[in-house]
């Protein structure tokens, strides 16, 4: 849970994802977990953000548009009902429970959740390289208060 | 929960349905054997204990097949140790402690880190030459075995990075071939033989080295990298240790041909010849040491005493490494070089 | 100047070896005291502190620490198209005349061998270590169904087997390959240290809640891997761009799956390994087509023709497809449900299988597949219950 006394974060929100950098940077665990460079796209519906990863932490976060898909190096997409279903699911079992972990989601989910958007194989791989810390980063939502807008 | 007979029944209807499932029946009555087998038949790469089919092409040909020739005991506990010992050289080593040398203690470190980086090759290379060559029905070995490749890269990293990280840059490098007495390590084609080498005699000097690193090191850096390339060799040594005692035990009849391999080591660490040992005598990294020992070029005196303790240390320990595999007879009946038994007496 | 032993030798250390000293110069001990020689490649003493190709390198650490990219500056950044330095010299250390070969390096070229991302795929490796045996909560994995304990036995022998026949492999090929290319070679020692942790883990799962091993694989593309002698080139397109996508698929079922946290953490690390190795393969298989004489490409695709057939051999033995059945499903009796999904594992397969070799550069289209594996593709229309 955030601080008490602090507002709960909206998802999906820059805040939201602000906070949860702010989590995983203060995170030995994280840190342990190795090195992720990385420029990952979150698609929740329309909206667009966009979550840079360098050396051992979360360096950006911002909202974008489609376009800034282009550059990064995979993408997670999914429709705004299904985000919500894996936040909430990983609030209740503190951390994604055994069917929305992002890779179950990518082989559940028709078409998959990740991919590249320049059909880039190699970079899309990314998201299989740090496919433990991607976890541990939206696991780390846990500790969010969280309400959906 | 499903009962044996409606089990049967299922897999019944299942094969029925087309599905094969005699896998399931074999794995069911599979029973494995508890212990290792002394001779290997595996020619299919397969895993040891696992059930053979009888219509896989032979393509193992592995040349190691017996386990007396490569067997130690307790080589999965040090594999594990191998396994949570791994460190980083780019962020468990405080690089930010190093700062500039004078010009000659620089270079002394750099020739220094520049033979390492040589000779790690060697100690990488070769062990990776003779995992693929033994059967996986000793892959206890095996792990041992790439695993201390992965050390050894690491060490060549590291080393690389020591020489060009403070003003410095990569020096001269080592002719590690001429003057070689007997089979060398890059030569041999018997694990014993290469493990004698590498193991016992290679990386026994450099462990002794490694652990005075204190000695050598100017800075926290350097001390971080010695101290842990240390607790690496160690494991390495370990493991010729190990196997060692093993033939020792087990294969007694092979005592006077390891000797001979024991003979050979010795000769070339008395001689200092194949440049394997950095502290050897008449080589271009012990000048490098007697700078960095005793604290300058114009100080090589002094550092050439140290030198002279470590070499007494160096084969000191390897007397106890002789003892600990069982093959110290040598040093008692005459057979041990001589002027390692001078260097041992003096340490004792 | 630095006395050094004055400075920073711990005194008892000192004093422990001057006593040492001591004793061996008054037993007259220290054998021969021969005065120490000259390098052999020059008579004069101390010219070595002169022999450096480039000297004033200072690499500096960066967010990542002192990474080997880092230390690729001046001359010691420049990486040979080939080598003819077969004295282990490293890349960019002074040379001296008249050393002897220590051995023959057949790869000895940088197209046979090199990817531009080795250097940081190394670093990768090292820093996103793990360990199973500790960091695996092997409690959690309590016993399940026995039909299902059995075809996790078979899946994790299978699984074992892979990764011990990827040492094999690489094994082969490591040291054989020229240390002008260091980067490469320290990434792959990295690849079968990774192998030998995927070893040891679904041997002891598949050993777990007093289980044993299944049966071995099926083998045909093992052989074509351990026997192909033409050029790391080609032994990389079957180990990263063939096998890979299958062992990725394996481990990212297996999370999937997973009837516990542990299984899934297992599979999960397990998946960050083998995209790491196939990054490597991959880059390395498009830099030897864009970088090998015109043709070469297309020799690859040439090639796999009768690959294909081997992995179709595979493919088509029952054993590793219905344990998968099996888990998906939770029994024999629903293995039916599971087979289904199996064959979208198998139709994913052939699909990651042809977009890898065309990100490579390769022209493999469903057009030139193997009619047997482009049947997979279209499995709408031949699939039927029971696979």
């Amino acid at each position: 849970m955030s601080d008490p006394g602090s507002s709960p974060l909206v998802f999906p929100s820059v805040e939201w994802f602000q906070a949860l950098r702010e989590l995983v940077n203060s995170d030995e665990e994280f840190r342990r977990l190795g090195n992720i460079d990385a420029v990952m796209g979150v698609k929740v519906g329309e909206r667009v953000f966009v979550i840079t990863f360098e050396a051992f932490e979360c360096t950006g976060v911002r909202e974008g548009t489609e376009y800034d898909l282009i550059d990064a190096d995979f993408f997670l997409e999914m429709t705004v009902e299904q985000w919500r279903e894996l936040v909430t699911n990983t609030q209740e079992n503190d951390g994604a429970d055994l069917s929305h972990t992002l890779n179950t989601l990518d082989l559940m989910i028709e078409g998959g959740i990740s991919d590249n958007a320049t059909g880039d194989q190699l970079r899309a791989d990314v998201f299989f390289r740090v496919n433990q810390s991607l976890q541990h980063f939206f696991d780390s939502s846990a500790r969010l208060e969280t309400v959906f807008e | 929960m499903a009962t044996v007979d409606s089990r049967t029944k299922y897999w019944e209807q299942a094969r029925e349905q087309g599905f094969d499932l005699s896998w399931l029946s074999q794995l069911q009555d599979h029973v494995m054997g508890d212990g290792v087998e002394e001779y290997s038949a595996n020619d299919t790469g397969r895993v040891q204990g696992s059930i053979p089919r009888n219509n896989v092409a032979r393509f193992g040909a592995y040349t190691f097949r017996t386990k007396s020739e490569v067997w130690a005991h307790n080589l999965t506990k040090l594999y594990e140790e191998f396994i949570t010992r791994q460190w980083s050289s780019a962020t468990d080593i405080p690089w930010e402690t190093i700062q500039a040398l004078p010009e000659d203690i620089e270079a002394a470190e750099c020739q220094l880190a520049t033979f390492f980086t040589q000779v790690e090759f060697v100690a990488s290379d070769v062990p990776g030459r003779f995992i693929s060559t033994m059967s996986p029905d000793y892959q206890e070995v095996r792990l041992a075995l790439l695993a201390q490749v992965m050390d050894e890269s690491r060490h060549l990293d590291v080393f690389r990075k020591r020489a060009l990280a403070n003003g410095g840059g990569l020096m001269r490098m080592t002719d590690s071939v001429s003057d070689v007495v007997g089979g060398s390590t890059d030569n041999a084609r018997e694990f014993t033989e290469f493990s004698s080498r590498l193991h016992i005699t290679g990386e026994g000097n450099v462990l002794t080295l490694f652990r005075l690193g204190e000695m050598m090191a100017y800075n926290d850096a350097e001390k971080a990298i010695y101290r842990r390339c240390a607790q690496d060799e160690a494991r390495h040594v370990a493991i010729g240790v190990l196997h060692l005692r093993y033939m020792n035990e087990f294969s007694p009849e092979r005592r006077e041909e390891i000797h001979c391999y024991l003979d050979e080591g010795e000769s070339r660490q008395a001689t200092g010849a194949g440049g394997e040992n950095p502290a050897g005598q008449n080589q271009l990294t012990s000048q490098a040491l007697a700078v960095l020992l005793g604290g300058g070029k114009d100080k090589m005196d002094e550092g050439q005493n140290i030198l002279r303790a470590i070499r007494q240390r160096q084969t000191k320990e390897y007397f106890q490494r002789l003892k600990s595999a069982g093959f110290d007879d040598r040093i008692h009946n005459g057979r041990v070089s001589p002027v390692l038994l001078e260097q041992y007496k003096a340490a004792a | 100047m630095y006395g050094l032993s004055q400075i920073l030798l711990p005194l008892r250390l000192v004093m422990a070896l001057e006593e040492e000293q001591q004793q061996a110069e008054s037993e007259g001990n220290e054998p021969a005291a021969a005065p120490e020689a000259p390098p052999s490649a020059n008579a004069e003493p101390l010219a070595w502190m002169k022999d450096t190709v480039q000297w004033g390198v200072r690499a500096e650490p960066g967010k990542h620490g002192l990474t080997m990219r880092d230390l690729n500056v001046g001359i010691y950044g420049e990486i040979p198209e080939s080598s003819s330095d077969m004295s282990r010299r490293p890349r960019g250390a002074f040379p001296i005349p008249g050393v002897p070969r220590t051995d023959l390096y057949a790869l000895s070229a940088k197209v046979d061998l090199w990817a531009d991302n080795a250097v940081d795929l190394y670093e990768e490796a090292i820093q996103r270590r793990w360990m199973g045996h500790l960091e695996v909560d092997w409690d959690d994995i309590t016993p399940q169904p026995i039909e299902v304990e059995l075809a996790m036995r078979q899946l994790c022998t299978e699984l074992a087997q892979q990764a011990s026949m990827e040492t094999d492999i690489i094994g082969q090929w490591l040291h054989k390959m020229n240390y002008a290319y260091h980067e490469v070679k320290t990434f792959l020692a990295s690849e079968i240290f990774d192998t030998g942790r995927h070893y040891t883990l679904f041997r002891r799962r598949a050993l777990h809640n007093d289980g044993s091993l299944g049966l071995e694989s099926a083998g045909q593309f093992n052989r074509r891997m351990m026997e192909t002698r033409p050029g790391w080139t080609e032994v990389g397109m079957f180990l990263y761009m063939v096998r890979g996508p299958l062992t990725l698929l394996l481990y990212r079922y297996g999370e999937a799956y997973a009837r516990n946290r542990a299984d899934k953490f297992l599979f999960r690390k397990c998946v960050e390994d083998k995209a790491r190795h196939m990054a490597y393969g991959m880059a390395h298989v498009k830099y030897a087509v864009d970088n090998q004489p015109p043709g070469f490409g297309q020799g690859l695709g040439n090639l796999m023709r009768g690959v294909e057939r081997d992995l179709v051999r595979d493919l088509k033995d029952p054993v590793l497809w219905e344990a998968l059945a099996i888990i998906i499903s939770g029994s024999v009796a629903n293995m039916a449900q599971g087979m289904a999904v199996v064959e979208d594992f198998k139709q994913r397969y052939i699909e990651d299988y042809l977009k890898r070799m065309q990100w490579a550069g390769i022209n493999k289209t469903e057009a030139n597949l193997s009619p047997d594996l482009a049947a997979f593709l279209r499995r709408e229309e031949t699939a039927e219950a029971g696979g």
